[in-house]
C-alpha cells in the first residue's frame, strides 16, 4: 500500500521520465534535418569569372551560396543571374543560370534532401529549391537573354522551349504551356536566323493563345523588353500554414511602357503577366503531403487535449479517494492520472515537432508583368541608348530609365527593369530625355500608351484599378491561437 | 483499470505509426535503347555523346562513296550547319568535335577534314607569307586553300512529355546527320541516333 506522500513524490520525477520517453520517442522518427545535410559551399565563386574581382553586387550571393549550399543554390544562381544581367555580363549569367537550370533538370528521386523534407518532422523549406513552375520558366527566360549574346542562337531557343516546359507542370489543362513571351522571342530569334518559316510557326502559337497579341515583322531585327512590377509573393495559409498561396504584391501603378531612342518613339505591349503563370498553377503534389502533415499534427494535438482531461478527472477521482481514505483507489487513480499525463505532454511535444508549413521560399527579384515592342535598326550606324519609360494607366509618364543593350549578329536585345534585381545604381535615370521625346512625340497627350493599357487589359483579362497596395495585402497568416494545455493535477496533502 | 491503461499506450503506438513516408519517387532509366544506367536529367549526357559519336564513325567508314575513293575525299566537318532544334542547352562542338577527331583517327588518310573555322587565321598567315611580313615557312605554298567536297550538316530535336498529375517526365531524343555533296547537293550518307529517357521526381517536388 503506498501512501499520497510516495505518490506525490513519485510526480516529481515525471518529468524527467517524460523527457526521456519523448526524447526516444521522437528519435525512431526521421531525423530534424539541417544538421545533417552535406554542404557543398563555393558554386557560384567557382561559376564566376576565375581570378576577377566578384562585382559588390554578387558577393551577397557568393556568401549566401557558401552559407545556404545546395539546399537555396536554384535560387542563388538564379538571382544572381538576374544581376549579372543587369550589370552587362551575360558570359557570367549564362554559367550561373545554366548550372540552375542544371539543377532544375535533375531529377530527385531516392534522394535524401527530398525523403527529409516528406517528414513529419521536418518542413517542406527544407528540401532543396528548385522553385515553383512560373520561377522555374524564368530561369529559362533570363537564360535565353543571357544567350542571345552567342553568336548561334539554338541555345537560345532551346532555353525558351524549356521554359516552356516548366510551365506544363500546371495541373489545370488550361493554363499548360501559356506562357507566350517564350514562342514570341523564339520567333523573333527565327528571324533573326532568317528562319521565316520556323518563326511563322512560333507566332502562330502565340496568336492562337492570345489573338490581340501584335508579332513581329520579319524585318525587326530589334527587340525592346521591359519588365515592370514587383516578383508574385507567396503566403502560407491555413491554420497550420500547410496551404500554399500567391498574392501580387505589386501596386499596378505602371500599366504601359515607352521606349525611345532619339527622336524614335516606340509603345510597348503587355506580353506576359507572371502572377497569373505563378497563380494558375492548381493543386500540388506536394500539397497531399502537407495536408497529411497537417493532419498528423490535429490528431496528436486531440490526442494531447483527450489524455490531458483523462488525466484530470483520474487525479479529480484519486483525490475522492484519498478524502475517503481509500488508499489502494487513490494510488490507481493517481497512476491514471501520470499516465494521461505523460501522453498529453509527450503528444503535445511531438503536435509541436510536427512542420506541415509550406515552403515560402521565393524569387523575389521577378517581374510582374513583361511588356515588348520590336523595330527595324540600322546595326551599322551610331545608335544612342534606348530607354524605358513607365506610365499610369492615362499614360502619364511616372520615370524613365536607360536600357542594357545585347547584340547578337544583326540583331538586338534591349532589356530594361522597373525594379532592379539588386543595386539600383545598375539602372541609370533617363526621365528627362525620356520625357522630352514623348513630349515632342506625343505633343502633350500620349494617348497610344493609354489605348495600349486597355489592349493589355483585355488580352490578360487584369481590371484597369491599381492592384491592391503592398500594405493592403493579407499578410503572412499566423496560425490561429492555439489553447495550450497546462495540466494541474491536485493532490490532497 | 488495465483496459484504460492501454488507451493511452495505443494513441502512442498511433502516433509513431505515421512515421513511415510513402512515394519516394522513381530513379531515371533509359527507356527503349540498349545502354542502362541512372543518370540525373533526361537530356544528353556525356554518355549520348560518346555513343553517338563511335556510331557515325563506324557508319561513315562503312560508306563505300566516302571512303572508297581513288583519293581522299574532304570534308568539313563542323557545327555551322549542324542545329539544336531540342529543348536541352547543349555545346553542339561535343558532339563535332568527337567525330571529327575520332574519325580523322580511325580513317587513316582515306578522308581529310577541311578546317572552315580556321579559314580567317589561315588566310591572314598566307597574307603574311606572301606580303613578306614572314618567311615562307617550310611547306610548299599552294595557290589556294583545300576546297571541300562534302560537308556534314545536322540536328538535334527533342520531343518532350509531361505528366502533370505523376511528376513523370520523358525525353526522346533524336540526333541527325548528313553528309552533302558541296557540288551537286547530294546527300551522300546519313544516319541517327535516338533515344528516350524518363524519371519521376519525388512528389515534394510536384
Amino acid at each position: 500500500m503506498r501512501s499520497i506522500a510516495d505518490l506525490s513524490a513519485t510526480l516529481r520525477f515525471v518529468p524527467h521520465v517524460l523527457a526521456c520517453a519523448v526524447g526516444l520517442t521522437l528519435s525512431g522518427c526521421a531525423s530534424t534535418g539541417r544538421d545533417n545535410k552535406p554542404v557543398e559551399p563555393g558554386r557560384i565563386e567557382q561559376l564566376l569569372e576565375p581570378n576577377a574581382e566578384v562585382p559588390a553586387a554578387l558577393r551577397p550571393y557568393v556568401l549566401r551560396d557558401q552559407e545556404q549550399g545546395r539546399r537555396d543554390r536554384v535560387l542563388n544562381e538564379a538571382m544572381a543571374g538576374l544581376t549579372a544581367l543587369e550589370l552587362s555580363q551575360p558570359e557570367t549569367a549564362q554559367r550561373l543560370l545554366s548550372d540552375a537550370q542544371a539543377l532544375i533538370e535533375t531529377i530527385y528521386a531516392h534522394d535524401p534532401a527530398a525523403n527529409r523534407a516528406r517528414s513529419n518532422f521536418v518542413p517542406e523549406a527544407d528540401k532543396d529549391f528548385k522553385g515553383d513552375p512560373y520561377e522555374r520558366a524564368m530561369v529559362g527566360y533570363y537564360l535565353a537573354l543571357a544567350d542571345f549574346s552567342d553568336p548561334d542562337l539554338d541555345n537560345a531557343r532551346a532555353d525558351l522551349r524549356f521554359a516552356e516546359i516548366q510551365d506544363t507542370m500546371s495541373a489545370s489543362e488550361t493554363f499548360q504551356s501559356d506562357m507566350i513571351i517564350m514562342p514570341f522571342i523564339r520567333g523573333w530569334l527565327y528571324n533573326c536566323s532568317g528562319r521565316q518559316a520556323q518563326a511563322l510557326d512560333e507566332f502562330k502559337a502565340v496568336n492562337k493563345a492570345r489573338p490581340g497579341i501584335k508579332v513581329p515583322a520579319a524585318t525587326d531585327n530589334v527587340l525592346l523588353i521591359a519588365e515592370v512590377g514587383q516578383a508574385p509573393g507567396k503566403i502560407a495559409s491555413g491554420r497550420l500554414q500547410e496551404e500554399l498561396r500567391y498574392a501580387r504584391r505589386d501596386d499596378g501603378r505602371i500599366r504601359g511602357v515607352t521606349f525611345t531612342q532619339g527622336t524614335q518613339l516606340l509603345t510597348g505591349q503587355q506580353i506576359e503577366d507572371v502572377y497569373w503563370q505563378a497563380s494558375t498553377r492548381g493543386g500540388r503534389a506536394v500539397d497531399k503531403i502537407l495536408a497529411g502533415k497537417a493532419s498528423f499534427r490535429d490528431t496528436a494535438e486531440n490526442i494531447a487535449t483527450g489524455a490531458a482531461v483523462f488525466a484530470q478527472i483520474s487525479a479529480n477521482l484519486a483525490n475522492d479517494a484519498a478524502r475517503h481514505k481509500d488508499s489502494d483507489d487513490a494510488g490507481q487513480y493517481a497512476g491514471l492520472a501520470v499516465l494521461g499525463m505523460l501522453v498529453s505532454v509527450g503528444s503535445d511535444i511531438v503536435a509541436a515537432s510536427t512542420h506541415p508549413e509550406a515552403d515560402t521560399r521565393t524569387w523575389s527579384t521577378l517581374p510582374d508583368r513583361i511588356y515588348v515592342a520590336t523595330t527595324h535598326a540600322d546595326m551599322d550606324a551610331e545608335r544612342m541608348p534606348w530607354s524605358l519609360g513607365f506610365h499610369d494607366a492615362k499614360g502619364e509618364l511616372q520615370r524613365a530609365v536607360e536600357m542594357k543593350t545585347f547584340r547578337s549578329g544583326a540583331c538586338m536585345l534591349v532589356w530594361g527593369r522597373q525594379y532592379p534585381g539588386s543595386y539600383p545604381s545598375n539602372w541609370v535615370d533617363a526621365s528627362l530625355r525620356h520625357e522630352e521625346v514623348t513630349h515632342k512625340q506625343c505633343k502633350g497627350a500620349c494617348t497610344a500608351v493609354a489605348e495600349q493599357t486597355l489592349v493589355d487589359a483585355q488580352n490578360f483579362k487584369t481590371p484597369l484599378v491599381p492592384y491592391a497596395a503592398a500594405s493592403e495585402l493579407p499578410a503572412k497568416d499566423e496560425p490561429s491561437v492555439r489553447f495550450r494545455r497546462r495540466i494541474f493535477l491536485t493532490y490532497p496533502d | 483499470m488495465r483496459t484504460h491503461a492501454l488507451l493511452p499506450l495505443s494513441a502512442i503506438a498511433l502516433l509513431l505509426s505515421a512515421c513511415a513516408t510513402p512515394d519516394t519517387g522513381k530513379p531515371v532509366t533509359y527507356q527503349d535503347v540498349n545502354s542502362t544506367g541512372v543518370v540525373a536529367g533526361v537530356g544528353v549526357e556525356s554518355q549520348d555523346v560518346t555513343a553517338v559519336t563511335d556510331a557515325m564513325v563506324k557508319d561513315i567508314l562503312a560508306t563505300p562513296e566516302v571512303v572508297k575513293r581513288s583519293q581522299a575525299a574532304r570534308v568539313i566537318l563542323d557545327a555551322a550547319y549542324f542545329e539544336n532544334e531540342s529543348s536541352q542547352r547543349i555545346n553542339k562542338n561535343l558532339l563535332v568535335d568527337r567525330l571529327r577527331i575520332n574519325l580523322q583517327r580511325a580513317a587513316k588518310g582515306k578522308l581529310q577534314f577541311v578546317s572552315r573555322e580556321s579559314a580567317d587565321m589561315v588566310a591572314q598567315e598566307r597574307d603574311m607569307k606572301r606580303q613578306g611580313v614572314t618567311d615562307a615557312g617550310t611547306l610548299k605554298q599552294a595557290q589556294a586553300t583545300a576546297g571541300a567536297d562534302y560537308r556534314l550538316i545536322g540536328r538535334i530535336n527533342s520531343l518532350d512529355a509531361r505528366s502533370a498529375q505523376s511528376g513523370a517526365v520523358e525525353r526522346y531524343t533524336q540526333i541527325t546527320f548528313e553528309l552533302i555533296d558541296l557540288e551537286n547537293s547530294l546527300s551522300i550518307w546519313s544516319n541517327l541516333y535516338e533515344f528516350k529517357k524518363g524519371g519521376q521526381d519525388d512528389a515534394i517536388y510536384r
